[in-house]
């Protein structure tokens, strides 16, 4: 027996970014540069902090 | 050099004085994950793309349902003009044959949702014709109107891989692509970002063609068959790069239709159990 999605919502076909399947979404750049933004943050704040 | 007595003297601190280096205080914590919810609204990314073509992508459209029915009655009537028709026989048997399995797939609800299919209010007058030429070649116009060259049907080894180049002609007009390109040409005209856009669309015409076949019970395995095939055959001939191509090249072809087999075979199977999503749950 198998399971998966449902058929009709998309689970399937799986595109994945806002052209289709030959791109990414762009996700992992975002998280990325908020990684880096939070990096930047703490040491700043780290800095106020002394 | 200076590391090392610093790291001494920092394990040497007072344990107060070094917990004031490695704290957040709440509120510096509680500004920090408000900026990372905020980040997250703002980029939309769990949201993902919400558009109107194929995959929810976005697509700007040039035609409406009803011109675009019209160039593809107008063209296909000017192709037959002058095309040798092949009017009966095997061939024209064969190519029937197939094409009403691959048209009566695309009426399968389900799958129109599963790719997003925008077919509400489009016409489709599904006919088959057999035209002799020695080019290995197909074509699907807007409306339904499927052409076979005989070079064709000399080259494919099965009906699952003829099943593979018409399914994926018809993902070209259940797609809207005639009317897409039209639209992009209006703003961007012709040159690499157009070929790129070219190379998109034929990529995604694989993808909805291999789910195509897939549910009409044609083996999708084939059409990665066909691939290895055509690329043997033109093995010593020159390719142009990718980048300046509107096509994708054969190596890349290959690999996306071999990931894209098994999601395929897992959707019809979905739909055989009748594991279907509700309409009313999209």
């Amino acid at each position: 027996m198998s399971f998966g999605p449902l058929l009709g919502g998309g689970g399937y076909y799986q595109p994945q970014g806002p052209r289709g399947p030959w791109l990414g979404c762009g996700c992992s750049s975002i998280l990325m540069i908020m990684a880096g933004m939070m990096l930047v943050m703490s040491g700043c704040l780290r800095m106020l902090g002394q | 050099m200076r590391l090392i007595p610093d790291a001494s003297l920092r394990m040497d601190m007072p344990r107060t004085q070094r917990c004031r280096h490695q704290t957040f205080t709440p509120s510096i914590g509680a500004f920090a994950g408000l900026t990372l919810i905020c980040l997250f609204v703002i980029s939309g990314c769990s949201e993902g793309p919400q558009g109107t073509g194929p995959g929810h992508r976005e697509q700007r459209l040039a035609l409406t349902p009803s011109q675009e029915l019209q160039v593809g009655r107008e063209a296909y009537q000017q192709i037959l003009e002058k095309a040798p028709v092949v009017e009966s026989g095997p061939e024209v048997d064969r190519v029937r044959r197939v094409s009403e399995r691959i048209a009566k797939a695309v009426q399968i609800e389900p799958l129109q949702r599963e790719i997003n299919l925008q077919l509400d209010g489009y016409e489709f007058e599904w006919e088959y014709n057999v035209v002799q030429d020695d080019q290995a070649n197909a074509f699907c116009l807007p409306g339904g109107k499927i052409v076979v060259l005989t070079g064709l049907l000399q080259l494919v080894k099965s009906d699952d891989q003829l099943a593979a180049v018409i399914a994926h002609e018809v993902a070209h007009a259940l797609a809207h692509h005639a009317s897409e390109r039209i639209a992009r040409e209006r703003t961007v005209g012709h040159g690499l970002l157009s070929l790129s856009y070219n190379r998109q669309q034929e990529t995604e015409a694989d993808h909805i063609g291999l789910f195509l076949m897939t549910f009409a019970g044609y083996d999708p395995d084939e059409a990665v068959e066909f691939w290895k095939e055509m690329q043997n055959a033109q093995g010593g001939h020159l390719h142009l790069p990718e980048i300046i191509s509107d096509h994708p090249s054969d190596n890349r072809r290959m690999q996306q239709l071999q990931a894209w087999v098994g999601p395929a075979k897992a959707a019809k199977q979905a739909l055989d159990e009748g594991r279907v999503l509700p309409i009313s749950r999209r």
